[in-house]
């Protein structure tokens, strides 16, 4: 057993020597994050750095270990820290000044085109009307203590409507209405949205969703509703006490460059947080981002505790 | 808001309850496989198949059969039990026909006039409880650490130990909550061995030799048709969402080879797949040379004691100590197959100790007198006899490293993802395409699995014939 023991430790010490380098630069993302072996190359052969990426898993565990290894950071960049997160993260000092916009996400609902067609049913223009007698046991969310978009959708209540009752009210409306709650994303999308099987036409999704659910004649399978979304937005940010700071100037340059945020919308189903930048066609004709997003501006960390605690009161959780 | 004690006992009560259920299940089930001849192969690799397969799987295919019903928390609670019946009872049913009376006692029993019932409750069952309480603790384990599953089917509305850690650990970045609970799991672990060294418990050889006295069950015929038609469901959702989805059937294999529609994984599937048979001969290597060793030696039920540990545990302590660690070690592919061995030992060490504390100890005092060394006595006559023992318990533990999510996801990232992880990521994307091949990926599993356990379950009956 012992000599079993010593084994397995030497080997994680032989697979563990990797040699500093000044000329590497070292990125700590969480695990959704993708970057293709050409743009790797580009940034080493437009900088003649080296690029290593510690995926950390989702983006509750990334901002954790930044936070746990701020004593000794293991990384100069990291990418990932998303508008429900940063509040926490630079409340710990993670960050050496301002961080970068790289990326967002339009959290809306969609709704099965063909399903609504085939009824002759309006579908509904805004979140705001699916308490509506119409869309009675028509809608799935995902329950907010779990999902990242069902905690953005409980925030687009508290920026949309005026006092805490109206929110208690409205969600009130939507139970009283037999509104789906699902545990996950993956659920409420492959098993309760009608495109998969399930009996919900319109589910809490993306606002890029609708890309990959084009007909095979071409025509759009599902539709976002665009107004009143609430917006994701993933930042870059040079660790505080990182080894190699102009490297980490050089790689957040280098996001923010035009080859990589023209790849983000197929990689990481985001779009580019530069504006200008040319997306795909089929996202530029299905997937436009939200015409108007609200709660840019909400404290998502000092208030999702209370949040969480009066939408269970609602579902009785 | 629940208190740790309503989430210790929710916990507890899902656990026990599959137990119990896959238990009363699995106990007729068992009485009839063992009196069904040739058919008994076929039908044992059916029935352990479901024991093998990711709780995502199981929870995805069960999740549109009950619908609305899940809406109610109470009903949510039932249902999570039983998938975990689903899951178990097929194993549970396995180890009763292997246990079973000798027939020559149940022979002599009905000499002396012993009624059925008689037969039943006052021979078999005491001589089966030790083994069926090993089970049923091994199926209570399994069932206080299924996190996918909990979550999906209970639509986080029922709240687990485990459930409650997630959110404290990622979303509240809270880690001394988080920490709490994780003790509190661990304490219910120690709760439940209390309770099964009550019963005796003690493991049984899986795959054994015993000529048994099968009885006619008419419950059991029931409920082991019902059990085969419910694999034949869940397997035939998953092969019908691989040839419906998106590009149709052909497409979605061939896809396998990419990295997905546009590549949202990264590495392919296949990598994914080259990934995980990595880990797993690392796992299962580890995994039968520490059971081989444990198996001579007196060790108790503790052995099966890490099953107890949630993943979810697990993926806490990594995240807590990769503050401490260098990311080197804790970044290193070889961390997980030496996790996921943790959990494996005990499922070896089930099939391999009894097994060999059935070899007769003749043979080996004979081959000592006459002079052969250690290396000599297990590659001349150990290895040989136990040959299929050991090969099932390679298969059967090959297939839980394949097929392990919990840790995985939390271990394993990036480029090092394996086969379950690369399904999961391509499920939580829009799309057909995505869906498609996540379901030709796990059809495939599904496949492999049966031709495991139809291997290893010839290793029975081809002795019984000799």
């Amino acid at each position: 057993m012992k000599k079993l023991a010593l084994l397995l430790a030497s080997l994680l010490v032989l697979t563990g020597c990797a040699p500093q380098d000044v000329k590497l630069v070292r990125l700590a993302a969480h695990d959704s994050f993708v970057m293709s072996e050409e743009l790797i190359a580009q940034f080493k052969s437009e900088t003649g750095y080296e690029l290593e990426i510690l995926r950390l898993g989702d983006t509750g565990s990334l901002t954790n270990q930044l936070i746990l290894t701020k004593n000794a950071p293991i990384a100069d960049v990291a990418f990932g820290i998303d508008n429900t997160f940063l509040g926490k993260a630079q409340g710990e000092k993670i960050f050496l000044g301002e961080v970068s916009a790289i990326d967002y996400s339009d959290v809306c609902f969609n709704y099965d085109i063909a399903w609504f067609e085939s009824r002759g049913i309006t579908p509904p223009s805004s979140w705001r009307d699916l308490g509506d007698e119409t869309y009675r046991g028509l809608t799935v969310v995902t329950n907010p203590n779990f999902s990242s978009p069902g905690l953005a959708f409980l925030a687009t209540t508290h920026a949309g409507l005026p006092s805490s009752a109206d929110v208690f009210a409205y969600w009130r409306s939507l139970r009283d209405n037999e509104v789906k709650v699902a545990g996950s994303w993956e659920d409420a999308y492959f098993s309760d949205f009608t495109r998969y099987g399930g009996t919900r036409p319109i589910v809490l999704s993306y606002a890029s969703s609708p890309a990959a659910e084009v007909n095979e004649d071409g025509t759009a399978g599902s539709a976002a509703l665009l107004t009143e979304c609430f917006r994701q937005t993933e930042y870059a940010g040079i660790i505080d006490g990182g080894a190699n700071r102009t490297g980490a100037r050089a790689l957040i340059s280098f996001m923010l460059g035009d080859a990589f945020q023209r790849s983000v919308p197929e990689a990481m189903y985001v779009y580019p947080a530069i504006s200008k930048t040319e997306v795909p066609e089929s996202w530029a004709k299905f997937a436009l981002p939200a015409t108007s997003t609200i709660g840019d501006n909400l404290d998502i960390n000092s208030n999702r505790e209370r949040w969480l605690i009066d939408w269970s009161d609602v579902f009785d959780n | 808001m629940t208190t740790n004690l309503q989430l210790f006992g929710t916990t507890a009560l899902i656990a026990l309850m599959s137990a119990v259920v896959s238990l009363v299940l699995g106990y007729p089930i068992g009485n009839w496989l063992a009196g069904l001849g040739r058919l008994r192969r076929p039908t044992t690799a059916i029935l352990l198949l479901p024991f093998l397969l990711p709780a995502f799987l199981v929870g995805l295919a069960f999740r549109p059969l009950f619908g609305e019903l899940l809406d109610n928390s109470s009903f949510g609670i039932l249902a999570i039990v039983l998938a975990h019946a689903f899951m178990n009872a097929g194993f549970i049913a396995v180890v009763t026909a292997s246990s079973l009376v000798p027939r020559d006692q149940i022979e002599a029993a009905q000499l002396d006039g012993a009624s059925g019932l008689q037969l039943r409750f006052q021979i078999q069952l005491p001589q089966q409880l030790p083994a069926l309480s090993a089970a049923g603790l091994l199926v209570a384990l399994y069932s206080a650490t299924s996190y996918g599953l909990v979550l999906t089917l209970g639509q986080g509305a029922v709240q687990t130990l485990e459930t409650k850690i997630v959110v404290a650990a990622l979303q509240q970045l809270d880690l001394q909550t988080a920490g709490t609970l994780a003790i509190l799991q661990t304490a219910m672990t120690i709760f439940f061995f209390a309770l099964s060294r009550r019963f005796g418990a003690s493991p049984t050889t899986l795959f054994g030799e015993i000529e048994a006295q099968p009885s006619r069950s008419v419950p059991g015929a029931f409920l082991g048709v019902g059990l085969i038609g419910a694999v034949a469901l869940v397997s035939g959702g998953v092969f019908g969402r691989a040839a419906t989805s998106g590009p149709g059937l052909f497409e979605n294999l061939s896809n396998l080879a990419s990295r997905g529609s546009r590549d949202i994984l990264n590495l392919s599937v296949l990598d994914a797949a080259s990934n995980s048979l990595r880990n797993l001969l690392v796992a299962t290597s580890i995994s039968i040379i520490v059971a081989w060793l444990l198996s001579s030696r007196r060790v108790g039920l503790g052995v099966l004691a890490p099953i107890g540990i949630s993943p979810v545990v697990i993926g806490l302590a990594a995240l807590i100590l990769s503050g401490y660690l260098p990311a080197a070690v804790s970044g290193s592919w070889l961390l997980l197959p030496i996790v996921q061995s943790v959990f494996l030992i005990p499922l070896a060490f089930q099939i391999i100790s009894p097994a060999r504390k059935s070899m007769s100890g003749e043979l080996i005092e004979a081959a000592k007198l006459d002079g052969a060394n250690g290396i000599q006595l297990f590659g001349l006559i150990e290895l040989p006899t136990l040959r299929k023992p050991l090969l099932a318990a390679a298969a059967i533990v090959s297939l839980g490293s394949l097929g392990e999510f919990g840790a995985a996801s939390f271990l394993a990232y990036g480029s090092e993802a394996t086969l379950p992880l690369a399904m999961f990521r391509l499920m939580s994307r829009p799309g057909a395409e995505n869906l498609g091949m996540a379901m030709a990926a796990a059809s495939i599993f599904i496949l492999l699995a049966f031709l495991v356990v139809w291997l290893i379950s010839s290793s029975q009956t081809s002795r019984q014939e000799r």
